[in-house]
């Protein structure tokens, strides 16, 4: 009962019109910058931090929570339509989204994306709600080895993925680990692979090469073909909702996303891509036709969606508890709270109901003002399509150039974007996923500094990766994986890359 | 959140003085006539940019012109302090740092400047190094964790390695004869997990605000934490301590005297009349307010440069 | 393509050999203690192991796939998108941001995209001006300046 009055109570602080108010601005603003290019969330709220000075607590938690929720959807906006992550989150949305958007289903998949997202946020405010505490201690539980097993999971899954060739694929994430290895190792402090170069020395960013294998490498595919693309493009609108049939392909990967998507957020470090892939990669696993995905199937988009909005609630879990950012945007939030006095704690929530309640209200909120929001733009949305090619890519490139660009102001980044556009270029044609690679440079690094940081910690003993509970299982799950597709008794086909 | 009107004067400054052309270094009293450049190590919402927050509407006010901020990041400082040495030393570009940054990328990151190219001008803010273990752990207090790892060999949490949190455990346990293994987290949240957690026996790091969950057995600084005033300072206990560090404003070498006096001056009103609200947006990020002059920041620099190169040569460490 | 298969297990044995060469130099430290040359070695080894597979492959499977159409041609619009690109980046700082994109959009438009010269003025006018209003009017973020001064 007391909940209930809890939940009235925070309604009530959320639903004043200054706090609706505050919430659309987050909400649009975070959209924007989901969308345009150089400005992630993080820049945008810091750059709005100050503002919060002269706001009461609930207001300006509840604006900052608002464009990390609008970011976190523009991202597969562009994702979508051009092929080019917003977001390193939105990476995977692109591998299906962008197809669904060439075969002129733009329009579902944006939609299927907003929906999945407001079921995901919903539930997933209702998870927060009701194990906050014992889930904020779950997430504490995971160090080093524990991270290790996850990534190893991930990785078994990665490989057991691929489409097409697999050599090809195992080689290729090889290459994006060692890629992912150049400049600073944090954990000696040498620099590898940087020859001098100080731009090196920052290590091969995510973003110029996300934007290179897949928004610039894409055009130059495109203007190859310039004839045949400007049919395909000129998409015949098979209606711009996801209709019943894509509904019912949904639902399930939507609630597993949002389940998947909310528990690995209150790991720390564990949101955002690996939410998203690993969504993926459960759903092209648990698919009767797994060859589906990569060309359009939009489980691959309401998955991995979902589990990406679940997850923002998700990072509130130890925020509020413990007072761990799990994200950099948590961390300038959590700034936020301090400024105004309010220090995390387990019995936060008991000791401030108004400020949890209001905040619960008010992410509920923003998820319904992202869908009011997002649904009428899709016509829009969808209309940027029609554009002829020959305007649009140059400013698809434009736009590429300009998000590298801003995030460093280093013209080198730039010029990293452009040589992983060739290389993108070059690695279709000779049949090498850019996925897999994108992967293993995200996760290369991650799973390396685990893998030393748990070794430093056993003094060099590998038994502390099974003698743990948490990572012992996951170990074993993800050898499985790794097994599984390699006994004899297992059927795997393999297909021809079709054009 | 600036208004047109900032704005305009921006650009009619912007235009005013390009129209001039290059003249020679203006003189103090009309300083500053264009706004202020200010050479950020880390990206928008990193550290330092979150520093230079605290103050920035308040300075802006009472210096009548805007600064602006230039988001130079990349190799943990070497890039921004470049750019800086090679700017023009007229006193309209600043260097925003820590003391302890700046030595490290001098020492341990092949940085091609040294402490002679830059001016101390002011310090902005105090940010402590604490020693933090789990509110379950057997350790009470500094010395037991001493002596236990005399036994035992103890983990502890750093951001880097060679920061200062290793080269000050490095001279503690130098002195006390333990042994102590860091484990670098790659920041400062993630390592405060981490003994949380319980996965590291101790963590080594400035504060990130959930100090109440732990115990901090000690804190590196030449008096005591505002935010914790029952800490020990590691001086008190007997033990070596080391730089403190502060996040400060530089300046290229050969910026006018009297210009560098004025910007100091300047923080330091700052800092008088709005002390309260100061603090408490200090408070928010985790740092105290704290504005020294250039002669004290000159020194500190100065000592933070000779206790890292003693210890990272008694280490064994490359050094540059 | 059979040919483009070895060419590129090739390359990727090459890649692998210098890998892992450099990462011996960095220092691979040992399996309980690894150093920061450990993982890079690793990639490098199996990297090379399963090249060489590839490449030897492509002579016991005879390439049973469709001609791709697509040949790596590179054709002259997607070297000069490259390198315009290349070309935008280096003068961004000397010309300032806006004069570059002008410059660029319609070097874009009228070569590559093949637009008419009305066209390409209209866009390169307007696709600097709209970023100049989104980007530094609204939102207040710097671009280089270069000669100009806005």
């Amino acid at each position: 009962m007391e909940t209930i009055t809890n939940v009235g109570m925070g309604f009530a602080t959320a639903l004043t019109w200054a706090n609706i108010t505050y919430c659309f601005i987050g909400v649009l603003v975070g959209t924007l910058i989901g969308v345009l290019p150089g400005l992630g969330p993080t820049a945008t709220i810091s750059l709005l931090l100050p503002v919060t000075y002269y706001l009461n607590p609930i207001s300006a938690i509840i604006m900052l929570s608002g464009v990390y929720y609008g970011a976190m959807y523009g991202g597969s906006t562009t994702a979508i339509l051009v092929n080019i992550p917003g977001e390193t989150a939105s990476i995977v949305t692109c591998l299906d989204g962008y197809q669904m958007a060439r075969q002129g289903r733009a329009g579902a998949a944006l939609g299927i994306a907003a929906f999945g997202s407001f079921i995901a946020g919903t539930l997933s405010v209702v998870g927060l709600m009701l194990v906050a505490p014992p889930l904020a201690e779950f997430g504490l539980r995971f160090g080093p080895p524990e991270f290790f097993a996850l990534i190893f999971m991930a990785f078994s899954l990665l490989i057991c993925l691929a489409s097409g060739d697999m050599l090809k694929a195992v080689m290729i994430t090889v290459v994006g680990v060692w890629v992912g290895t150049i400049g600073v190792d944090f954990i000696s402090g040498d620099t590898r692979f940087s020859y001098g170069s100080l731009t090196l020395s920052d290590g091969v960013g995510i973003v110029p090469v996300a934007m290179g294998l897949f928004g610039v490498a894409e055009v130059l595919e495109n203007i190859d073909k310039q004839e045949q693309q400007a049919k395909i493009l000129k998409t015949r609108l098979k209606g711009l909702l996801p209709n019943r049939q894509d509904w019912k392909e949904s639902w399930l990967p939507i609630l597993r996303g949002s389940a998947i998507g909310f528990f690995m957020g209150t790991i720390p470090g564990g949101g955002g891509v690996m939410t998203t892939f690993t969504s993926y990669a459960l759903e092209k696993k648990i698919s009767k036709h797994p060859e589906r995905f990569g060309k359009g199937a939009i489980e691959g988009v309401a998955g991995p969606e979902s589990a990406n909005n679940a997850s923002v609630a998700a990072h509130y879990v130890p925020l509020l508890t413990f007072g761990i950012p799990t994200t950099v945007v948590m961390a300038i939030i959590l700034g936020g709270l301090m400024i105004h006095g309010i220090s995390p704690s387990p019995t936060f929530i008991k000791e401030n109901p108004q400020l949890f309640w209001g905040l619960i209200a008010s992410m509920y909120m923003g998820n319904v003002m992202l869908l009011v929001l997002n649904l009428p733009l899709i016509g829009l949305w969808v209309r940027v399509l029609a554009i002829p090619y020959r305007i649009l890519f140059p400013l698809i490139l434009l736009f590429c150039i300009i998000g590298v660009y801003c995030l460093n102001y280093n013209i080198w980044e730039v010029v990293i974007m452009v040589i992983f556009g060739f290389v993108g270029y070059l690695m279709r044609r000779f049949e090498y996923e850019p996925a897999p690679f994108v992967f293993a440079l995200l996760l290369g690094p991650m799973i390396e500094n685990a893998l030393r940081q748990s070794l430093i910690i056993s003094e060099g003993s590998f038994g502390i990766f099974f003698t743990r509970p948490i990572s012992g299982v996951l170990m074993i799950v993800g050898i499985m994986f790794f097994i599984i597709p390699a006994l004899p008794g297992f059927k795997r086909k393999k297909f021809d890359v079709a054009d | 959140m600036k208004t047109r009107k900032g704005r305009t004067v921006v650009v009619v400054g912007i235009v005013a003085s390009l129209l001039m052309g290059v003249s020679a270094a203006p003189a103090a009293a009309d300083y500053p006539a264009r706004s202020m450049d200010y050479v950020l190590p880390f990206g928008p919402g990193g550290g330092t940019d979150l520093t230079v927050r605290l103050y920035k509407d308040k300075v802006e006010k009472l210096l009548g012109q805007p600064i602006v901020m230039t988001y130079k990041p990349g190799a943990g400082g070497v890039i921004a302090g470049r750019y800086v040495k090679e700017s023009k030393p007229d006193g309209y570009t600043f260097l925003v740092i820590s003391n302890t940054s700046l030595v490290t990328s001098m020492l341990a990151r092949k940085a091609d400047f040294t402490l002679d190219d830059f001016i101390p001008v002011c310090t902005l803010t105090l940010s402590p190094t604490i020693f933090a273990v789990n509110k379950d752990s057997p350790y009470k207090t500094m010395k037991d964790f001493a002596e236990a790892a005399k036994t035992k060999k103890m983990k502890y949490g750093i951001t880097a390695p060679f920061s200062s949190s290793q080269l000050i455990v490095e001279a503690i346990s130098r002195q006390e004869g333990f042994q102590a293994i860091p484990v670098p987290m790659g920041g400062g949240a993630k390592a405060m997990s981490a003994v949380l957690g319980g996965h590291v026996d101790m963590s080594v790091v400035a504060p990130t605000g959930i100090e109440n969950q732990l115990r901090i057995l000690a804190v590196n600084s030449e008096d005591r934490w505002e935010a914790h005033p029952e800490v020990p300072t590691l001086k008190e206990l007997g033990y070596p301590s080391g730089p403190e560090t502060h996040f400060s404003l530089y300046a290229p070498k050969g910026t006018p005297k009297e210009i560098v006096d004025k910007v100091y001056e300047a923080y330091k009103k700052v800092l008088e009349e709005d002390r309260e609200e100061i603090t408490k947006r200090a408070k928010g990020i985790n740092q105290a307010a704290r504005i020294l002059g250039p002669e004290a920041l000159g020194k500190m620099t100065q000592g933070t440069y000779v206790f890292f190169k003693e210890m990272l040569s008694k280490m064994g460490a490359p050094v540059n | 393509m059979t040919k483009y298969d070895r060419i590129s297990t090739l390359f990727l044995v090459g890649l692998a050999i210098a890998v892992s060469l450099e990462s011996i130099r960095i220092g691979p430290g040992s399996l309980s203690n690894p150093g920061p040359g450990l993982i890079p070695l690793g990639c490098g080894l199996v990297l090379g192991i399963l090249s060489l597979i590839g490449f030897f492959r492509t002579f016991v499977r005879p390439s049973s796939e469709v001609l791709r159409k697509n040949a790596v041609k590179l054709g002259g619009s997607t070297i000069a998108a490259l390198v315009s690109m290349l070309v935008f980046a280096f003068l961004i700082d000397t010309l300032g941001f806006l004069i570059v994109t002008f410059l660029w959009m319609g070097f874009v438009c009228r070569w590559i995209g093949r637009l008419g010269w009305k066209a390409t003025i209209f866009t390169s006018v307007v696709t600097p001006f709209c970023i100049w209003l989104l980007f530094v009017y609204f939102l207040e973020i710097r671009f280089p300046r270069g000669i100009l001064s806005f």
